[in-house]
């Protein structure tokens, strides 16, 4: 039996994608330099810490809950990179008596650490059933405080070469962070489709009580997917860090937003239960592209902002319309 | 216990897990009944709106107003 091809579907379905492509396709066609590699290499380098956090968020959203400290947790996670990570003779270094670190032992120390505030937030949401949007907006205080005070408010520069090419370098013709963001990606495809833990997800996802009598470990896996998230927060931070060459208390400010915007925009949906790994790269690809489009046709950034926030509705809209016509 | 206090109990438990439900749980449950149709109708109101929103913008860059 042949599935004809619904094409009212398909648009209604991806309507925020084609818009983008068609977006896209006039600024190409309109302005010089867009479908340039330059612009390319740009692209790639903007969306792959940004796909890392959207990651990290998915396995909250899926499970029905949110994690409102992402960006907060980018930004600490840049600056406790940024304290290990200076050069020596740097003069304003912040800890004189810190040792020459080498940058993968201070990415897993920041993976740890925000790992154990991911852990807090699984433990807090799960164990003590406080709702995931006050949790994790609790932790978005807390965290922004610690960042404030381990800073003293003060930016920080200065880094060692080797934390710059983290960033700035590539391989061969492949930006170092895109290959981070493919590793990760890879990864989260892996653990959401051919692992207990994704099954367990999904199921909690679907129906959390009904997951319990099967037998799932609730509590385990909730912490261990917000546990996993501020990993991912880490990585992000470190590469967001490296990428800009500074970090400060404001690095990471409203990224969670994005993060769970994209997420919505990919399929993830708000209903819980549902999100593919290829779907939060799309979502992730339209705001940016969005982005991109509007600062080459020298658009204003209010409306750029405007139209984020249209996005974002639409999105939320379509996944409604959705739930909507399975009910 | 039987059956049916196994059910109660449950349902008790159910309902004591919705008193903690946070803001983004069964979200759309607690929606008013929406049809398709206006739904349909406020998404297409928003897609015309952003196609609005960047044609003022992108006028506005070139100073055609």
């Amino acid at each position: 039996m042949h599935k004809t091809f619904d094409v009212k579907k398909f648009m209604s379905n991806n309507a925020i994608i084609i818009l983008i492509v068609i977006l896209a396709i006039l600024t190409g066609f309109t302005t010089k330099n867009f479908f340039t590699i330059t612009n390319f290499k740009n692209l790639v380098v903007n969306v792959s810490p940004r796909f890392i956090i959207a990651c990290g968020v998915s396995g909250c959203l899926i499970t029905k809950g949110t994690d409102l400290s992402a960006g907060r947790a980018v930004g600490l996670a840049a600056c406790l990179s940024a304290m290990m990570l200076q050069s020596l003779d740097y003069s304003a270094r912040m800890f004189s008596w810190m040792p020459d670190i080498p940058w993968p032992v201070a990415l897993v120390i920041v993976m740890i650490i925000m790992g154990c505030f991911g852990a807090v937030n699984g433990i807090v949401i799960s164990v003590l059933k406080v709702p995931p949007f006050i949790a994790t907006l609790g932790m978005q205080t807390i965290i922004y405080g610690l960042c404030s005070l381990i800073t003293n408010n003060q930016p920080m520069g200065g880094y060692k070469k080797s934390y710059l090419t983290v960033a700035s370098g590539s391989l061969g013709p492949i930006p170092y962070l895109m290959i981070f963001a493919v590793v990760v990606g890879g990864y989260f495809l892996f653990l959401y489709n051919k692992t207990r833990h994704g099954k367990y997800m999904y199921a909690i996802g679907g129906n959390e009580n009904a997951a319990q009598v099967a037998g799932v470990n609730v509590r385990g896996s909730l912490i261990r997917i917000y546990v996993l998230a501020g990993c991912m927060y880490a990585l992000a931070g470190f590469l967001v860090g490296a990428k800009a060459g500074g970090a400060s208390t404001a690095t990471g400010m409203g990224y969670e937003l994005e993060a769970i915007a994209a997420c919505t925009i990919g399929g993830v949906s708000a209903n819980g239960g549902v999100g593919r790994v290829g779907g939060i790269l799309v979502g992730v690809l339209v705001f940016e592209i969005l982005k991109i489009c509007l600062q080459f046709l020298r658009v204003d950034p209010a409306y750029t902002y405007i139209a984020q926030g249209l996005v974002i509705v639409v999105a939320v809209a379509l996944d409604l319309r959705k739930y909507l016509q399975k009910k | 216990m039987t059956v049916e206090e196994q059910n109660a109990e449950e349902k008790d438990r159910a309902d004591a897990e919705k008193e903690h439900a946070g803001a983004f749980e069964g979200i759309y449950d607690r929606m008013p009944d929406i049809s398709v149709k206006a739904l349909d109708r406020f998404i297409l109101v928003c897609v015309i709106a952003l196609i609005a929103v960047v044609l003022v913008g992108i006028l506005r860059a070139n100073h055609v107003f």
